[in-house]
């Protein structure tokens, strides 16, 4: 039998949260970028693309960062038990 | 394209003195100028009908203010061709006897090298205005003989320097002298085909008659023949003249009794140590055929119309950002520094220097390529037959690149450094 996978309210708002941060990192580097090479301001909206694409990295890095985390607490508290 | 219709494209308005700055030989044929002659038509004459002079035929048929009412050729099939295209012309097979017509403004020389200074000092002596093809002449000493005729006469005389009269070469000159690619410190100019540049002989005693561009008695080769304008382009960037030069010249692929080389190699030295590296192969294509001004903020493709910049800042900041990161990520090699690096070529972003669409050809024809100025210039060239204003500077760069030419090949004939002679430098070279 499948395993059912119930995605909770908690953990579409935690997802989203960690989704709107990434986008505000992404736009803050685009107004970032446009400062230090002297680009018109018309690439905030122009350069959008970019910025999604920033975006989903930094969310996925997100993703893998919380994954290292789980794992470490997990380790630490298995190693705890034992002792 | 009419003339009126070039200069209006290089944004000239009225009495549009800064422009006409840049590009003096323009003075001649200013819209008002154009006025002037309207209704007006040049009697012209066109002496070698062979591909390149039908091809002004077929220009000539499109100008307004021009008649052609003679044709010269000694080789009847050629003049039966011209005269087909234009059947009211009266044809003459020697050009003395066209000369001697009183009804003829101007004539136009198509023919084999070595006739141009013969047929241009007895045109001009004969009171007709020239347009000669490039180059120039077929020795310095020609070429000198020319420059002086053209000192003393009060015609007209123009030599086919096309790219003086293309658009995308003027507007990337004005680029590159208001300083978009920087400080100018290399020139890189080569021509590329792969074909025999031979044509079809009916009978072997017209071997040297129809394919003189293989015959040193009539050609100077791949200088002459092709680098010729590549050398004005690169003059004109510099605003100097090479000084000294070298090079290789090889029969490598085509040996089939030609004389002229089919692989050379050139390096033209100017005092500032800028150096213009020419190279032309007759068996290899991939290359093609490019103009290329290098400066140290980037790169000007003339033949293409096209520039690229080393530092792009025309791209937007977030992808010049997601650039350099990349670079730092994978173009790093940890166990050298960076002069270790391979510097293979990058994908730069090209950039237009006119809008409309460059002409190009495939290197194939012998003929010209189509929109490359040439319509252009005979345009002009046919207004001064009519007004008797001479074009400024044609003549002088004409001279400057056939010269250049002849010493390239000098240069591989002899196998050593030539520096550029005193008797044959002029007060417009700067060097």
């Amino acid at each position: 039998m499948m395993k059912e996978i119930i995605i909770t309210s908690k953990f579409m708002k935690r997802e989203g949260f960690f989704l709107l941060l990434s986008f505000i990192l992404a736009f803050i580097v685009n107004v970032v970028a446009i400062i230090v090479y002297k680009r018109p301001w018309i690439e905030l909206i122009s350069q959008i693309g970019y910025v999604i694409f920033v975006c989903i990295i930094i969310y996925f890095l997100t993703i893998i960062l919380r994954i290292l985390l789980l794992l470490i607490i997990r380790i630490i508290r298995v190693f705890k038990k034992v002792n | 394209m009419s003339l009126r219709q070039f200069i209006k494209d290089l944004g000239f308005i009225t009495g549009g003195a800064a422009l006409l700055n840049t590009i003096p030989w323009l003075e001649s044929c200013t819209p008002e100028k154009l006025k002037e002659i309207k209704g007006e038509k040049a009697r012209i004459a066109v002496i070698g009908t062979g591909s390149r002079g039908q091809y002004h035929i077929h220009n000539l048929k499109e100008i307004p203010h021009a008649k052609i009412v003679a044709l010269c050729d000694n080789y009847r099939p050629n003049l039966l061709a011209a005269m087909s295209l234009c059947p009211d012309a009266k044809p003459y097979d020697d050009y003395h006897k066209l000369l001697e017509n009183k009804d003829i403004d101007g004539v136009i020389v198509a023919t084999p090298l070595n006739w141009h200074a013969p047929i241009v000092l007895d045109a001009l002596s004969a009171g007709k205005n020239v347009f000669c093809e490039k180059a120039m002449a077929h020795s310095l000493e020609e070429c000198k003989a020319i420059y002086n005729a053209y000192l003393h006469t009060n015609k007209v005389l123009y030599f086919c320097m096309q790219r003086m009269y293309d658009e995308k070469y003027i507007k990337g000159m004005q680029m590159i002298h208001s300083g978009l690619i920087g400080d100018v410190v290399g020139m890189r100019c080569h021509w590329f085909r792969n074909a025999d540049w031979r044509r079809p002989v009916p009978s072997p005693e017209l071997e040297r008659k129809i394919n003189w561009r293989l015959y040193k008695e009539s050609s100077g080769g791949l200088m002459t023949e092709l680098a010729c304008h590549q050398l004005e382009v690169c003059n004109w960037a510099a605003k100097k003249m090479p000084e000294s030069m070298m090079g290789m010249g090889d029969i490598v692929y085509w040996k089939d009794g030609r004389e002229v080389y089919d692989s050379v190699n050139v390096t033209y030295h100017y005092t500032n140590g800028v150096k213009i590296a020419y190279e032309s192969l007759i068996s290899n294509k991939f290359n093609g055929m490019e103009d290329q001004i290098l400066g140290k903020k980037g790169t000007m493709d003339l033949a293409k119309g096209i520039y690229y910049l080393e530092e792009d800042n025309t791209n937007s900041g977030m992808r010049q950002l997601i650039d350099q990161v990349k670079d730092k990520v994978f173009a790093a090699i940890p166990t050298a520094g960076p002069s270790w690096r391979p510097e293979t070529k990058m994908d730069y972003t090209p950039h237009f220097v006119i809008e409309s669409d460059i002409h190009v050809n495939s290197g194939l024809s012998m003929i010209g390529a189509d929109k490359d100025g040439s319509d252009i210039i005979l345009s002009a060239f046919c207004q001064s037959c009519i007004t008797g204003e001479k074009a400024k500077n044609v003549v002088e760069e004409a001279y400057c690149s056939t010269v250049l030419c002849l010493l390239g090949n000098q240069a591989m004939d002899e196998q050593k450094l030539i520096v550029f002679p005193e008797e044959y430098k002029i007060p417009y070279m700067k060097f």
